[in-house]
């Protein structure tokens, strides 16, 4: 294991949007206490009204705790000075694909971030470049946005936050509005990002998608329930379903084979080891 | 699709698609204003002579420039015909027991015709080769010295580009609704205008809506990637000013110069 070091720190946060008009008990989001690493892949999972979007927002001070304290690095998003830092860390994908582009051509938009933190344009040319060739766009740049096909507007929403350098990548859902190839293209590049040593963060409402991190954090009833590794998952498949969540093929099949008595007793990762125990399991009787 | 309503720009490359759109801009302005000084056939002989240059020079084929006469034809035609009936100076032309056309009523009608035609084909020399961005960005550039007024310049512009990014959007989700609506047995072709005007409210209602939900989400996206107003901000987008902008503002100078001199 590499050495990590906290870089995300969410201590006794409670939020709402009307704290004055609500139960305590009824907020959004209730006692989060959580610590993300730097170089982390973690797949935050809950079901729909959960407020795993609202977690997501006060990771980089779209929201502000309404109790508590969400610190990034050395900042907290509690002031102002705190926040242009943390935006600077902290890039966000969001679901819609159409609804955070807001220029008139690719190149445009991925300049968009760079302009905003007033970085000088000789710089900004380079960066764009390279931010273009990490998802694929090279060549697009002068395209409106209006001709790009989901997964490309998704893409370059990628650029675009790639461009600003942070450490830490959130994707608010990004895969849910694209079809079956963007969704794959959006992934890879979650992947890819990891894998160069950024923190990616991936909100899902898709359990699928939890095998693909590191860690799985599940929120439900507006509570923190579950942060494990995601290869723990496999046992926890009946806690899955009582949070109204789908649960993955694998995880299914497993629980019931264990019911018609078939019992895969070594623990199971992903889907690729799920098929080797039962290749051992068949040559085995 | 698109092009129905990214207006008019054309998308080719000339001498004048090429030319600072600050140059342009000011250069259009000041003929719109110089077309009213000319008072006689010479200067509009050499007004005319301009802006046929100027359709040469933007490579736009002349029919484009012909279908944006359409627009004003109406205009023309009235005009015309208000002198040539109620101007009463000069020499009878014409006379029946109804209708008497006087010479200057004649002078008046052609005068006021190729004004308007001088006009429409400058702003769309304008129109025709200036990108709708390059256009803002322009303005941007020539409006900044209201920012002592306190005059909100660069959220202006802002909000031209962001207005110009998504017209393409809102126009696809309209063909959307509507034909969400027709599956609905909407029916938006017959009867008289008044319910063919009524039929759109549920389109309209919807589009509303969810530009409303459009607005919120790119206002958040815009604030996660640190935006903050126009200060401290820097610009992708330079515009620089070349010989040819030069070239084109003392072409103007030479011209406003002849007009005067042809007015005595």
């Amino acid at each position: 294991m590499k050495h990590l070091k906290s870089l995300i720190e969410l201590s006794g946060v409670w939020f709402d949007y009307h704290p004055d008009r609500q139960m305590k008990e009824q907020w959004a989001l209730q006692d989060i206490n959580l610590t993300i690493q730097s170089g982390e892949y973690v797949v935050v999972m809950g079901p729909n009204g959960s407020g795993k979007s609202t977690f997501a927002r006060l990771l980089n001070g779209l929201f502000i705790p309404t109790e508590g304290e969400v610190r990034v690095g050395d900042f907290s998003t509690s002031n102002d000075l705190g926040r242009f830092h943390i935006r600077r860390k902290v890039g966000m994908v969001f679901q819609n694909p159409d609804n955070q582009i807001v220029a008139t051509t690719v190149r445009d938009d991925v300049a968009f971030g760079l302009e905003n933190l007033g970085v000088p344009r000789e710089e900004m040319i380079p960066r764009i470049k390279r931010s273009l060739e990490e998802v694929g766009l090279v060549g697009f740049e002068n395209r409106e946005p209006a001709h790009l096909s989901g997964g490309q507007k998704q893409r370059l929403a990628i650029a675009g936050v790639f461009a600003m350098n942070p450490e830490v990548i959130v994707f608010d859902e990004s895969t849910s509005m694209l079809d079956p190839q963007g969704r794959q293209e959006v992934r890879e590049l979650m992947k890819e990002l990891h894998q160069q040593g950024r923190t990616v963060i991936h909100i899902t409402h898709s359990a699928q998608e939890a095998f693909l991190a590191e860690r799985v954090i599940v929120i439900a009833h507006h509570r923190l329930q579950l942060d494990c590794p995601s290869r723990d998952l496999y046992n926890q498949s009946n806690l899955l379903e009582r949070w109204g969540l789908e649960v993955p093929l694998p995880i299914r099949l497993r629980a019931l084979l264990k019911e018609r008595g078939v019992e895969l007793n070594e623990p199971i990762g992903n889907s690729d080891e799920m098929v080797d125990q039962i290749w051992r399991y068949l040559s085995k009787t | 699709m698109n092009s129905v309503v990214i207006g008019q720009y054309i998308p080719i490359d000339s001498w004048l698609h090429r030319l600072d759109p600050r140059a342009k801009c000011i250069y259009v302005f000041c003929m719109l204003i110089l077309i009213f000084f000319a008072n006689n056939v010479e200067s509009y002989t050499l007004l005319l002579f301009v802006g046929l240059i100027g359709v040469v020079l933007s490579r736009v084929s002349p029919l484009l420039f012909l279908r944006s006469m359409k627009l004003i034809i109406w205009m023309i035609l009235f005009t015309t015909l208000f002198h040539l009936i109620f101007t009463q100076s000069g020499k009878i032309v014409f006379q029946t027991p109804i209708l008497t056309i006087y010479e200057e009523g004649i002078r008046q009608a052609a005068i006021i015709s190729v004004r308007f035609i001088l006009l429409m084909v400058f702003a769309s020399l304008l129109m025709f080769t200036t990108s709708p961005i390059d256009l803002t960005d322009g303005l941007e550039s020539l409006l900044s010295p209201l920012r002592r007024w306190k005059f909100p310049v660069h959220e202006f512009a802002m909000m031209m580009s962001i207005a110009l990014r998504f017209i393409p959007t809102l126009w696809a989700e309209t063909d959307k609704i509507i034909k969400a609506q027709k599956a609905r047995g909407a029916d938006f072709e017959s009867g008289n205008l008044y319910r063919r005007v009524k039929a759109y409210i549920p389109v309209l209602i919807p589009l509303m809506i969810s530009s409303f939900r459009r607005a919120e989400d790119l206002a958040t996206a815009m604030e996660a990637r640190g935006y903050v107003g126009g200060v401290g901000r820097t610009k992708l987008r330079i515009l620089s000013i070349s010989r040819s902008d030069i070239l084109l503002i003392v072409s103007f100078a030479i011209v406003a110069t002849a007009l005067f001199w042809m007015r005595r």
